[in-house]
């Protein structure tokens, strides 16, 4: 009796997993195409960059200047780590701690009354307001959170 | 986990030091100024009147002091802390 409803049950549960893990794929495209777009806007522009990352009047101009040239290619790197799930939760946390900076970066300056614009992607995110940008970090972050929760409790692909 | 953060953390180095060198002419480490914007305050002197100076920075700041014979026909707009506005600041303390 136990083996038949076993036999029975596991094509379907077997269905369920595998539409699971294709959605975590997707989710993985998705995020891995908004940050390689991200990355490449300003890998393309590191001058326009290092001027937005300055305007938040956190750090000196030489250390922006150094992630100018620098976070875009992070950014790119951990997004093709999420594509072919090498140094897969390396590029998970990578992307979450930019991310998380990048918020606190952008309320700090709201806070401060700063009128700036975040630089994340380009000259397409100048005109968002600061609901628009908080908005979009938030569910960045927490498709990436869902990222690494869904990785620790399923097998590869 | 550590381990592939500092990996993939190191692999970016590379490009990024590429575009560094790539693009050492466009960009000052030392100001928010570009090098081709950047002009000496004798230059500035030696071009006399046939130079227009431009600046852009807020009334207020303007009102305060400014280049002699520096113009003020438009303001920063919405981003005041731009590169722009930033050159013209610099302009405007060097007199």
């Amino acid at each position: 009796m136990l083996n038949v409803e076993l036999a029975t049950a596991a094509p379907g549960s077997n269905i369920k997993n595998r539409t699971s893990k294709i959605i975590w794929r997707i989710l993985d495209f998705v995020l891995a195409g908004i940050f390689i777009y991200a990355g490449a806007l300003k890998a393309i522009d590191p001058v326009q960059f290092a001027s937005d990352i300055d305007n938040y009047k956190i750090l000196p101009w030489p250390v922006s200047v150094a992630l100018a040239f620098y976070l875009p290619w992070l950014e790119i790197f951990c997004a093709l780590a999420l594509v072919f799930r090498f140094l897969y939760r390396g590029a998970l946390s990578i992307l979450m701690l930019l991310i998380v900076t990048f918020t606190l970066a952008t309320i700090a300056a709201k806070i401060r009354g700063l009128d700036i614009t975040c630089g994340c992607f380009g000259h397409v995110s100048q005109h968002w307001s600061f609901p628009s940008h908080l908005a979009t970090n938030l569910a960045i972050l927490a498709s990436l959170l869902a990222l690494g929760i869904s990785n620790r409790l399923r097998k590869p692909l | 986990m550590a381990r592939q953060a500092a990996v993939l953390a190191a692999v970016a180095l590379l490009p990024g030091v590429g575009e560094a060198v790539y693009f050492r002419n466009n960009i000052s480490w030392r100001s928010a100024i570009a090098p081709s914007e950047m002009v000496t305050v004798d230059q500035a002197r030696a071009w006399g009147d046939t130079a227009i100076w431009v600046d852009a920075r807020p009334e207020d700041e303007f009102a305060r002091d400014h280049v002699p014979a520096g113009k003020r026909p438009a303001a920063c707009g919405r981003k005041r802390n731009s590169l722009r506005c930033s050159c013209s600041k610099a302009v405007g303390k060097r007199g």
